[in-house]
């Protein structure tokens, strides 16, 4: 469970991301969101714009860089888990697969709706600008870092993990 | 531990034997959730979209490492359901416990190896939980034996400790697969393409005991047996129902691990086997199926 407790009392870091695209339901911003999140995740994940015999080099740097300061924690996606739109099945998919390859705690998808854990989130996130789909970084069962929307890029994501 | 007389055996190909268990409701008794809504059903690119190539083999390969083997005990109801809170407490990020469907069996099934309804599990699990399979009695850890199905096999505090046990898994989200056609077709396949579990039901006869060409063979028959749709295999066609091909998790193993039942012999493609829509459809107008989308775990089992 989410220690409440602390979350309440300690503030909420919010990476400097833009505020929400709205609810998935917004279907011409959540395609654009789509859209982004997919192609930036895959070009992130596979290497997509390293081309040539810099290639491996980079994504070594990548995965060491991966494994010294992303790891240990869980990120937390918060969203519609009953109803959602397909692309945030994929992305959990996804997600889940990356965090375990890069020694995260796990990848972990609370309902926006119904679930306790998620109800404080959602209203520290929101002063701060930031509605559901929204990502987060716990680390000891603690929510330390609070993202916006994942619309964003590897740089985003490093800030939100680090 | 041996079976009432009555609770029918079957071969497994490879050797080892396995029971069923699935009772139709008794009269009045029923599950209180509402249909899966059709506001809620995705469009079909969509459906391609996330069910397209290997993922159906990927869960597969993820979830072969809880295979329940239910062997010669008629616990399937219980094991479907504890099936589907494996793969729902993994979604949502929890850390896997191993629990004991037999708890859940012996709290539904009136003290005697004669199976259940999906009724009778899904309203036990909804009010009073699962307990895991490794509990604490009286300051010592106690392994809960995976073919007891009544309490009074067991020593003294075991049951009690089990149910003060259950209430840290309690309780589904949950809809019902509607029982009309176009709506069966469009909840499982949105349901699947979700990666939402569903409880359903199928009539087993010796052919069941073997796939052929990956696919399930389902008998004319009421349903006798109780197991889990864990995802779908896409193949493109005109019809949706032709192009969602069903993928069931049966509990007669192989198991992985003895936590999950014996170990040593399977059915299926490693426990699996696919489905027709028409297939799948064939037993629900005795048994509601039903949709998991989510649990409620009181266990401090969750990542933040």
């Amino acid at each position: 469970m989410i220690d409440l407790s602390r979350l309440s009392t300690q503030p909420v870091e919010t990476a400097s991301l833009p505020k929400s695209q709205g609810r998935p339901s917004d279907s011409l911003g959540i395609g654009i969101i789509i859209g982004a999140l997919l192609t930036t995740f895959s070009i992130w994940l596979f290497g997509g714009f390293n081309v040539g015999p810099h290639k491996d080099g980079n994504e070594r740097q990548e995965r060491q860089h991966s494994s010294s300061s992303l790891q240990g924690g869980t990120i937390v996606f918060v969203a519609d888990t009953k109803n959602p739109p397909v692309w945030q099945t994929i992305f959990v998919r996804d997600m889940k697969e990356w965090a375990e390859r890069h020694g995260h705690a796990g990848f972990t998808w609370l309902d926006d709706n119904d679930d306790p854990n998620a109800a404080k989130l959602i209203e520290a996130a929101k002063a701060k600008g930031v509605d559901p789909p929204l990502v987060a970084y716990a680390k000891d069962k603690k929510i330390i870092r609070i993202a916006g929307p994942w619309t964003d890029d590897k740089a985003n994501l490093e800030k939100i993990l680090k | 531990m041996s079976s009432v007389p009555d609770l029918p055996l079957y071969d497994l190909p490879g050797g080892g034997k396995v029971s069923t268990g699935l009772l139709l409701p008794a009269p009045g008794e029923v599950m209180v959730m509402g249909d899966y809504p059709p506001d809620n059903f995705l469009d079909k690119a969509d459906i391609k979209k996330a069910l397209s190539g290997q993922v159906y083999k990927d869960r597969r390969k993820r979830y072969l490492k809880w295979m329940i083997n239910q062997s010669t005990i008629g616990k399937c109801n219980t094991s479907a359901n504890v099936g589907g809170y494996y793969l729902t407490m993994d979604k949502h990020g929890y850390k896997h416990e191993a629990l004991a469907d037999n708890h859940l069996y012996w709290k539904c099934n009136g003290g005697t190896d004669s199976g259940t309804s999906l009724a009778s599990t899904f309203n036990e699990i909804q009010a009073r939980g699962v307990s895991r399979r490794i509990i604490t009695v009286n300051g010592q850890q106690y392994r809960i034996p995976d073919l007891v199905y009544s309490k009074r096999q067991l020593p003294a505090g075991v049951a009690e400790a089990a149910d003060n046990d259950a209430r840290n898994f309690i309780a589904f989200g949950a809809y019902k697969v509607p029982k009309d056609w176009s709506g069966f077709v469009n909840t499982v396949a949105t349901a699947t393409a979700r990666d939402q579990t569903i409880v359903w039901a199928w009539h087993v006869t010796n052919a069941g005991m073997r796939i052929q060409n990956g696919y399930m063979q389902c008998g004319n028959g009421p349903g006798n047996h109780a197991n889990l749709i864990q995802s779908a295999k896409w193949v493109d066609a005109a019809k949706l129902e032709d192009c969602v091909h069903p993928d069931n998790r049966n509990s007669w193993g192989p198991s992985q691990d003895p936590l999950y039942g014996p170990v040593g012999t399977g059915w299926g493609d490693d426990g699996h086997g696919l489905v027709t829509m028409q297939d799948m459809f064939r037993c629900i107008k005795y048994h509601d199926f039903y949709v998991i989308t989510g649990i409620l775990s009181n266990a401090d089992n969750s990542p933040v």
